[in-house]
């Protein structure tokens, strides 16, 4: 069965992630402050020189009908608290879609609202498809389609 | 006097590139007698050739002792300063038979454990390799790395390789 990772990194050089969860009430995953140690890279322990945060998606089926893609939840949270993101300091903001346990063909779609919202805040997009001969137990935090 | 110096530069510069090259050659020949000094000094016959021998060992049986392991790392170390004790690893830097390794998901799993190397890892390399993410031309690069250890990007559509200046080690 295909899963999908979803989320969106937010990033800068003077970026909060706890002033974007002050403004925004939204949660965020994997949170660096400026100033803090950084955990990995050539510059670890170090003081960070950016701050950084994932936004993840929730999880897109709850019972049997997928009420919402999960990239769209994300450009209805960035068009919501598009001047929250901008007092936050977000100076880059990318949005990642993993694909995993991907059988055959991969057919995606993404609405032109959703489009229209990404390129509005100047989101990239990058996108990933895992085939099925990997192994899925080993990768954690996806979620089923 | 800067006559004379404007002079030569003229000279220097209307050579053609074949005379030219005798110029840099002292230079070279100083460079490459410095490496030697330095390898010599640093890494024994004796070294050398128990690097060379459990290199092949390794790639002959897949296996090393514990005590082999530690000692190929420490030679590892001596010679190219990187410092790797993961059979696994040394197996694809050695044994792979391939300028730059592209992992699969499997393999990131297993060397980066239980993290997702899509929300931490990959957004740190990604932060890192800033410049060489222009040079590749892509903001989201297939993630490899040399036998060296050195992480190479490479673009998805034209399979453009370039080699950055960090290390895979740095992000386990």
């Amino acid at each position: 069965m295909t899963q999908i990772l979803s989320f969106c990194n937010f990033s800068g050089d003077s970026f909060s992630p706890k002033k974007f969860e002050e403004l925004t009430d939204l949660e965020l995953a994997d949170k660096m402050e400026v100033g803090e140690p950084l955990r990995l890279g050539k510059f670890r322990n170090e003081p960070a020189t950016y701050g950084m945060g994932n936004l993840l998606a929730p999880k897109p089926y709850e019972g049997e009908e997928m009420e919402q893609y999960p990239e769209d939840w994300l450009a209805e949270k960035l068009e919501q608290h598009a001047e929250a993101i901008q007092k936050s300091g977000v100076e880059e903001i990318s949005v990642t879609v993993v694909f995993d346990e991907v059988d055959g063909m991969l057919n995606w779609e993404m609405s032109a609202k959703t489009m229209a919202i990404f390129g509005k805040v100047g989101a990239h997009l990058a996108l990933t498809v895992y085939t099925k001969t990997s192994e899925p137990e080993e990768v954690e935090e996806l979620v089923e389609v | 006097m800067e006559a004379n110096i404007n002079l030569l530069k003229i000279m220097f510069l209307t050579l053609p590139v074949s005379e030219k090259k005798w110029y840099l050659l002292p230079l070279m020949v100083g460079m490459l007698g410095t490496l030697a000094w330095w390898f010599s000094v640093n890494f024994s016959a004796d070294d050398s050739q128990k690097y060379q021998e459990l290199r092949q060992k390794l790639c002959d049986s897949g296996k090393l002792n514990l005590e082999e392991i530690l000692l190929l790392s420490k030679l590892l170390e001596k010679s190219e300063g990187l410092q790797i004790t993961d059979l696994e690893f040394l197996k694809e830097l050695f044994c792979a038979g391939k300028d730059y390794i592209f992992p699969d998901k499997k393999r990131f799993a297993k060397i980066f454990g239980k993290i997702n190397f899509h929300r931490n890892i990959k957004q740190e390399i990604l932060k890192d390799a800033k410049k060489f993410i222009r040079k590749v031309g892509t903001k989201n690069p297939d993630i490899g790395y040399t036998k060296l250890g050195r992480i190479v990007l490479k673009h998805p559509k034209t399979n453009r390789v370039v080699e950055t200046d960090l290390l895979f080690k740095w992000y386990k």
